[in-house]
Formats: structure tokens, C-alpha cells, sequence
């Protein structure tokens, strides 16, 4: 009977009209409010893997020494060339392409030549990548470094021999040639190398260590000892999305994960392992509680957005059938006043389905009023299933009654 | 038109049980006759107006119209061309105003709605309906009012037979004899055959035949037609 008589019924129902109409609203919205939820949950959980910190570092098996670790030149190069073959292992991807801000440490033995000819005692000359490779020259421990003009951190990748002395050392190198002090650096096997250094600062607090930088230490280290051993290996993981990427394919061929039992594995797959049983700790604690905590709230909010669609799913049949079946009178009317069966259904079927597209319309409404979004489709293509399925349950019930019972009312 | 059954039967059965409302009637209905059906309530009246009208095929035996068994035809064509059915309750359309309720047939059947809407205003007004309440809703009408409205959307098709049930039941003496004499008008000079149930023995005096109806069984009433020649 068209459009008219439909909104005529809208009208006559007019309370049970306006709380569906709410129904749809409120469901609309809530459904927003879930999907921005989601949204927003997913918006964390990128910047968690792009701002929180990940280090890794070498260690002993227990994952507990992190510094004298004497590690081979091999675990260097990993780190610090972007060498993809490791003995004679080839890799798909540089290991070191997965970190970055690398810090090594490594060291030796040196004396302070005088000029008159003698020396001072022994005492360490350590080789960084940078002040953060050494706690010991950290301001937070009790450091201050006072730099020479011109000089700065970036000391430490300089293949000019610099360096960086304790303020009582420096003392000492006063006497010498202005902001210059010898070294005579001494190895294992190969007899020592004597070399001129350029002071670029002093340091007061600390260790108490000469430092150079990395270049330098590696060229004496080879130099006297015929070999490189690092003390220390640690980096940032440069990706927090490729860790198991990273693990997979590269770290896991070469490093064990700590554990604290410590206990060395055979394991012939590794081609250093079983001379080098070191371990590599991946500090990914903090990230992996932030991205389980997240993942649990994404899976509520899932959980919780299924359950509403569902239920306004079933919402949605139900009051369908609910409708046709209250016009049922109406519907068997027609046809004792003769019209075709077909027309009539496919006229409340019509009339049925625009009623459920305007319901769609109000939930999408609501939902777009607050999300100024467009709508979900694929829910709202649901939500009309539903409502065709209801529709068709109420109109296939109204077939299998005889006329006359359904004229009167009878369900 | 002829509407003739024979050895008509209908069995409503459910789960629990069934019910014979309509055993083995055989009897012809032609045109230009005002029938009355008398019976009990729960005789199967109803259940047999039901089956005259298509809207149920009978569980055995046959209805012929014109010789062609009814379960062959168009049923809902021949209720829109042929047929009118004014039932005990439910008749009107809720939510249509009372003209739009008696044109409905004719929009059905696709007329001119000027015509249309003419036409179903005389017969309304041929059964003192007032203009003033074409346009409001059947549930601002009284009972009988309602049954007038009805009565009208029958009397607008032309249709050639018109099964009333109990038209009267809820209409005053002169309302009641407004209708009758209609609907005997009807049969007598458009040669309509008028099939009615009613309780009412004045109204069954308007019948040219009254049968009576017991046990679901159609039972010509001889006394009432001799008395009323
Ligand atoms: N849908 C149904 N299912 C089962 N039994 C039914 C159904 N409709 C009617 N009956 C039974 O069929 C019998 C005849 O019913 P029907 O309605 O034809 O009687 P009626 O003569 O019209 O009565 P009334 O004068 O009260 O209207 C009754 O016994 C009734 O209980
Ligand atoms: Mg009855």
C-alpha cells in the first residue's frame, strides 16, 4: 500500500516507533564509540613500537655480564661492518641493518711516556664508539668531561689519534709538548707501539682510563695483540616491528637467549656457537607488556563490537518479524479482498525493507554524527541481512497459516 | 455464476486434534438468489463461506465455478472480479481512512480513481454513512459502522457473489433492514446471488432459500421458505 500507508504506521506506532528509531541511534553511536576505541588502541600500539627503546646487548650465557666479555672480531663485525656472510654462514639481511647507535668497547694497556725519557705506570687505554659504550664516563655516574676547542664526542669515530684523559694524567702530560701525550701501548705477542695522541679533553670523576676512539683502539689492538677483543657489544634494535625478523633470520644463527641456568647447548646449526657461547639479551620487556596490555584491550573492544552487532543483528531480525507478524491481519485482508499473493508479498516486503534501510539509516546516522566518519558498510550490509532474514521468517510463518486464522489473529 | 459444492468437506486439523467443520455438503448456489445460512455457533457456517470464497480449498469433495473445479482457478483474481467476502471481525484496513477502505477493491482492479473514489462514495452513502466520516479512521466508527463500510466495499466491485457473514450481527433493526434490503435488491434486479450467515431469524426471513447448518452439515430449510411464500 505504499510509502503513505507505511508512514501512516509509523506515525500510529508512534512510541515503539521513536524507541527503535532510539534503539538504532544508540546502537549506532556505541558501535562509533568502539570503533574509534579500536582506532585509537591501534594508533598506541604503532607509536609503542616506535618509541619505546629496545637495546640488545652481548652477554655471557646468564644474560647477567654485559662488560670483560673478550668477544671476537666476528661479533664486532656483526655490529659494526655490513658484512652478510658470518663463518661462512651466509645471511639475507645484515645484521647489522637491524640496529643501530652501536656501542663497543674494547681495551688495552698502555703507559704514559715522558719526555725525559721514562714512563708511568701501566694503565688501561680504552677504545668506545662513544660515550654511551662506557657507564664510566656517563654524567649520571659522576663524570665530567671538559672538552679541549674544537674537540667534542665525535672524537670517538675519528680515525685521528685523540684522546681523552683523566685530569691527573693530564697533569702529568703538561710537561710534555702542549696538548700532546705518547703512548706506549704493549699487546700479548707482538712487541709494543708508541704513538703521539692529541689531548681533545680531560675528565674528572670516571674510571680513570685513557679513552680513544674505535678506529684507533681496533688499528693498535690488531696491532699489538694480532687480534681484535671486544669487552663490550651492545645497540638499538632499529626496527621494533622486525624483532622476531631479527631473531629469526639473523641474531638466532650466532647467539643463544639468556637464561639464567646458563647452561652451554650443542648446537652445530650456529658456525661460532660452540666456540663463542655467548648469549644476546633483547631488553624487549617493557615493549612486550605495553603491546600485550594493548592487544588485550583491542581484543575486549573486539570482542565487545561483536557482541553489539550481534545482538543489534538479532535486534534487527527480530523487530522485523516482529512487524510483519503484527500486520499479519492486515496482510490476509488483502488477500480475501483479492489481491495476488505475490503482490502482496512483495509489497510488505518492500514496505518492511525500507522500514529496515530507515533503521540502517538512523544507526549509520548516529554512528557518522559522532564519528564524522563514513559509516561500516560491511555492518550495515549485515545489519540489512538480518532484517531480510526476519522479514522472510515472519512472511514465510504468515504462508504456512491458513487465511482465514490469520485473518483472525491467530499466531 | 454458478457456485456449486460438491460433497464439499473441510477438516481443520492440528497436533491435538481434528475437527470436521464441514462434512459432505452438496448444494448450488445461482444467481440472482439471496441464500441465508442458519446454524449454530460452531455448526461450520464460517469454515464453509471460507471455502466458498477460495480462501480455503476444501479437505474433500470439490467447489465448482461454473463447472471448473476452484481449485484450477486464479482464486485471488476471482475474489478481486468476482467475489466479495465480508467477514465476521476483521474488514477494514486500520490505518485507511473509510473511503479509502471502500475504493480499495477498485484500486485494486486499477479503475480511474476519480470514478473509483465516486462511485465508493454513493455506496456509502447508500448505507447512511455521513460524509463527514469518509475521512477518518474505521476505529472512530461504531461496530455497525464498520460493518456498513464493509458492506459498501462489497457493493462497489459489482462483484457477482457476495458471502456475508453474520452482516447484521452488530447493526440495529433498521439498519439491519437498510442492509437486507440492499443486498436483496442486489440479487432481484442485478441478479447477484447474495450468500449470508446470520443468527437472525428476521434476517433469514429476506432469503428466497435458508439453509440450515448443523454439525457441518447444509441442511435445506423448507418451513422457512414455504412460510415466507
Ligand atoms: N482454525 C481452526 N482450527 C481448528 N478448528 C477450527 C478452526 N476454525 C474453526 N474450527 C472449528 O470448526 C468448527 C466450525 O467453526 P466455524 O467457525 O465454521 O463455526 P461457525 O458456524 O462460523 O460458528 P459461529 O456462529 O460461532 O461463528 C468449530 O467447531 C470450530 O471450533
Ligand atoms: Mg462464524
Amino acid at each position: 500500500m505504499g510509502v503513505p500507508y507505511l508512514w501512516r504506521q509509523v506515525r500510529r506506532r508512534g512510541p515503539l516507533s521513536l524507541a527503535i528509531a532510539l534503539m538504532a541511534l544508540v546502537v549506532g553511536g556505541l558501535l562509533c564509540t568502539l570503533a574509534g576505541a579500536k582506532a585509537r588502541t591501534a594508533r598506541q600500539m604503532e607509536e609503542v613500537y616506535d618509541q619505546v627503546p629496545v637495546a640488545c646487548a652481548v652477554t655471557d650465557l646468564t644474560g647477567t655480564q654485559t662488560d670483560g666479555l673478550g668477544l671476537p672480531e666476528w661479533a664486532v663485525n656483526l655490529f659494526l661492518s655490513d658484512t652478510t656472510t658470518v663463518g661462512g654462514k651466509p645471511l639475507e639481511r645484515a645484521f647489522s641493518s637491524f640496529v643501530t647507535d652501536v656501542r663497543a668497547k674494547l681495551s688495552l694497556k698502555t703507559r704514559i711516556v715522558c719526555a725525559e725519557g721514562g714512563s708511568s705506570g701501566e694503565m688501561p687505554l680504552t677504545a668506545v664508539t662513544g660515550i654511551s659504550a662506557d657507564k664510566a664516563l656517563w654524567a649520571e655516574n659522576g663524570c665530567t668531561i671538559s672538552w679541549n676547542e674544537g674537540c667534542g664526542e665525535d672524537m670517538f669515530q675519528s680515525e685521528q689519534p685523540l684522546c681523552l684523559l683523566p685530569a691527573d694524567a693530564a697533569e702529568a702530560a703538561e710537561t710534555a709538548e702542549a696538548g700532546q701525550i705518547t703512548l706506549c701501548v704493549s699487546g700479548e705477542y707482538v712487541k709494543p707501539v708508541e704513538r703521539t695522541f692529541r689531548v681533545a679533553g680531560t675528565y674528572t670523576g670516571g674510571s680513570g682510563d685513557i679513552y680513544c676512539s674505535w678506529p684507533v683502539g681496533t688499528e693498535l689492538s690488531l696491532a699489538v695483540n694480532g687480534y681484535l677483543l671486544a669487552d663490550s657489544l651492545s645497540a638499538d634494535i632499529r626496527s621494533n616491528r622486525e624483532l622476531e625478523q631479527f631473531w629469526d633470520s639473523c641474531a638466532g644463527l650466532f647467539f643463544v637467549r639468556p637464561d639464567l641456568e646458563g647452561t652451554p647447548v650443542e648446537w652445530t646449526a650456529s658456525p661460532v656457537y660452540t666456540y663463542f657461547p655467548y648469549a644476546l639479551l633483547i631488553n624487549d620487556t617493557v615493549l612486550r607488556q605495553t603491546i600485550a596490555g594493548l592487544e588485550r584491550n583491542q581484543m575486549i573492544l573486539n570482542v565487545l563490537v561483536r557482541a553489539i552487532l550481534l545482538m543489534s543483528l538479532a535486534g534487527g531480525a527480530l523487530v522485523s518479524f516482529l512487524l510483519v507478524r503484527g500486520r499479519e491481519r492486515e496482510l490476509a485482508l488483502q488477500c480475501v479482498l483479492g489481491m495476488p499473493r505475490r503482490t502482496m508479498f512483495a509489497g510488505a516486503f518492500w514496505e518492511q525493507f525500507l522500514l529496515a534501510l530507515a533503521g540502517t539509516a538512523l544507526a549509520a546516522g548516529g554512528y557518522a554524527l559522532l564519528a564524522g566518519a563514513p559509516p561500516a558498510w560491511r555492518s550495515l550490509g549485515l545489519a540489512i541481512a538480518a532484517d531480510i532474514i526476519g522479514i522472510a521468517a515472519a512472511m514465510g510463518g504468515f504462508l504456512t497459516r491458513e487465511l482465514t486464522a490469520a485473518l483472525r489473529g491467530e499466531h | 455464476m454458478d457456485l456449486k459444492l460438491e460433497q464439499a468437506g473441510y477438516c481443520y486439523r492440528s497436533k491435538y486434534q481434528t475437527v470436521e467443520a464441514v462434512k459432505d455438503v452438496t448444494c448450488t448456489f445461482s444467481p440472482g438468489t439471496f441464500y441465508a445460512i442458519m446454524g449454530k455457533s460452531g455448526s461450520g457456517k464460517t469454515t464453509l463461506l471460507s471455502i466458498l470464497a477460495g480462501l480455503m480449498l476444501p479437505t474433500s469433495g470439490q467447489v465448482l465455478v461454473d463447472g471448473i473445479s476452484i481449485a484450477e482457478l486464479d482464486r485471488p483474481r476471482l475474489r478481486l472480479e468476482h467475489i466479495s467476502v465480508i467477514y465476521q471481525d476483521f474488514n477494514l484496513f486500520p490505518l485507511l481512512t473509510v473511503e479509502e477502505n471502500a475504493v480499495y477493491p477498485l484500486r485494486l482492479r486499477r479503475q480511474r480513481e476519480a470514478d473509483a473514489l465516486e462511485r465508493a462514495r454513493e455506496a456509502l452513502l447508500s448505507l447512511d454513512l455521513r460524509p463527514e466520516q469518509f475521512r477518518r479512521l474505521p476505529n472512530t466508527l461504531s461496530g455497525g459502522e464498520q460493518q456498513r463500510v464493509a458492506i459498501a466495499r462489497a457493493l462497489v466491485t459489482g462483484s457477482d457473489v457476495i458471502l456475508a457473514d453474520e452482516p447484521t450481527g452488530s447493526l440495529d433493526e433498521e439498519n439491519s433492514q437498510l442492509i437486507l434490503d440492499i443486498l436483496r435488491r442486489l440479487a432481484r434486479e442485478q441478479g447477484r446471488s447474495i450468500v449470508v450467515v446470520t443468527h437472525d431469524p428476521v434476517a433469514a426471513e429476506y432469503a428466497s432459500v435458508v439453509f440450515r447448518m448443523r454439525d457441518g452439515h447444509l441442511l435445506e430449510d423448507p418451513g422457512a421458505q414455504e412460510g415466507r411464500a
